[in-house]
């Protein structure tokens, strides 16, 4: 089965990606989906841009409700995120197996993320913000698994990890 | 489904190149709505 490799570097493009129009698409789309993400969990989202500032080729600027509590348990209930992911899924299928789908689908699974993974994988999430993301769709786009490294840690999360995940 | 909404918002993103929460709120909401839109003109010409 031939595969599709998909690498962000802290929302840098792909490198194979040719013309300078489809390098911002992909950023756009990719972060259409922190956006939208962001929007999904009641997130504020205060600002969203394609324009490169430092080493990112584009960022999402949300206020973060996922603080942890006493228990060093996320605010943000698994199960609300387990619902948004399943929803996904239909959506993925229905995009004739675009690549240009994979940057968005990358964005909302980094937030889905900070959510799912214990607490230590959180905090580092999100206060560091710097990431190495890749994914690897199947070309059928059954599949998709995407390996989060935040300096030092990896981890990876599947959509089943996400469905199974209990609150 | 919210792959259209977020097709919308990539592309107000492209148009835009920055857009503030509201901008992008409404994005997201004009999205949904071209969606039932969309929906809705399809059911109408199953009918006919």
């Amino acid at each position: 089965m031939k595969k599709i490799k998909i690498q962000l570097v802290h929302l840098e493009t792909d490198q194979r990606q040719n013309s300078m129009g489809q390098k911002l698409q992909a950023i756009a789309y990719h972060e259409a989906g922190h956006a939208f993400a962001d929007w999904h969990f009641h997130f504020k989202v205060k600002k969203a841009t394609i324009v490169p500032k430092d080493d990112a080729a584009g960022y999402v600027e949300s206020k973060t409700a996922c603080i942890l509590d006493r228990s060093n348990t996320p605010t943000l209930p698994a199960h609300a995120l387990a619902a948004c992911t399943s929803e996904l899924f239909p959506c993925w299928r229905d995009t004739q197996h675009n690549v240009a789908f994979a940057p968005a689908v990358c964005g909302l699974f980094m937030l889905a993320a900070t959510v799912t993974k214990p607490p230590n994988y959180c905090l580092g999430f999100i206060q560091r913000r710097k990431y190495h993301t890749s994914g690897v769709i199947s070309k059928r786009m059954q599949k998709i698994s995407l390996r989060i490294r935040c300096t030092g840690e990896s981890f990876s999360i599947s959509p089943n990890h996400c469905l199974n995940t209990t609150p | 489904m919210h792959w259209r909404v977020i097709q919308h918002l990539a592309e107000s993103l492209l148009k835009h190149d920055t857009m503030t929460g509201e901008q992008v709120e409404a994005a997201i909401r004009e999205g949904y709505m071209l969606l039932t839109f969309k929906s809705a003109l399809k059911l109408d010409k199953t009918d006919q």
